[in-house]
């Protein structure tokens, strides 16, 4: 199966968005090295985030992925299993961040404006993907 | 009586900061829930709208179902994230109260 442009761009969001989250979480520990738990509540953003987007992706995939058929030609989705469990990725992924953002917040004491932090490192990315598309637009336009 | 006023008084100020520090604490907690559920009304209505035009356009242009299937998910998660903003706050105000309680 051949990548599309679509996909190749979630690739570079989500290596920008690990990648962002890695700066700020070293940004953090550097400027307050006494305080573990910024640069942890940061990390655990991007955790959070990419819990969400896991489940995100696997119920989208679910829903656009063509159904095969199975091989023993009985007319059955061999592919139904993963869809189903990408389904259940996508309707409970809100329990799952909720109870992990309460497990880091009140039980790891992370710092919790670290964590907003870190849960903004895909808007970044986008920005930064944005900018890029901005960029290759014009030099496409001028060349 | 005034020496009586003047000892009973700062008992009275101690009772009053206490009991508006308690409205506080209580008007934080409703309102975290309240913005978690106007985030969740916003983010779903948002969520559905996207979804409902990236399958329509699926639908209309085949071919381009890679394309928008990207630009769905990243849509959703920005959307998502959002949301995860609003819980993460809701959160601080539930369980650490920043405002005491």
């Amino acid at each position: 199966m051949t990548r599309s442009g679509g996909d190749r761009q979630l690739q570079r969001i989500e290596r920008d968005t690990l990648l962002v989250g890695g700066v700020l979480a070293l940004g953090a520990l550097g400027l307050w090295p006494g305080y573990p738990g910024r640069a942890a509540g940061v990390a655990g953003g991007v955790l959070l985030i990419a819990l969400s987007y896991q489940g995100i992706r696997a119920g989208v995939d679910a829903m656009t992925s063509p159904v095969a058929p199975s091989a023993a030609g009985n007319g059955s989705d061999s592919t139904a299993p993963r869809r189903q469990f990408g389904f259940v990725k996508f309707f409970t992924r809100h329990a799952i961040l909720a109870v992990s953002a309460y497990v880091m917040m009140a039980r790891f004491e992370f710092d919790p404006m670290a964590l907003l932090a870190g849960v903004s490192a895909p808007a970044v990315a986008a920005t930064i993907e944005f900018a890029r598309t901005i960029r290759a637009n014009s030099n496409g336009s001028h060349s | 009586m005034l020496l009586v006023a003047g000892l009973v008084s700062p008992v009275y100020a101690q009772e009053a900061a206490a009991a508006a520090s308690t409205a506080l604490v209580q008007w934080s907690i409703i309102t975290a829930g309240f913005a978690l559920a106007i985030a969740a009304l916003g983010g779903a209505l948002g969520q559905g709208r996207a979804v409902a035009s990236a399958t329509e356009a699926i639908a209309r242009n085949p071919g381009a179902a890679g394309e928008i299937r990207g630009a769905l998910i990243l849509g959703l998660v920005l959307i998502e994230s959002l949301v995860i903003y609003v819980l993460l706050i809701s959160l601080i105000l539930f369980f650490l109260k920043p405002f005491g309680g």
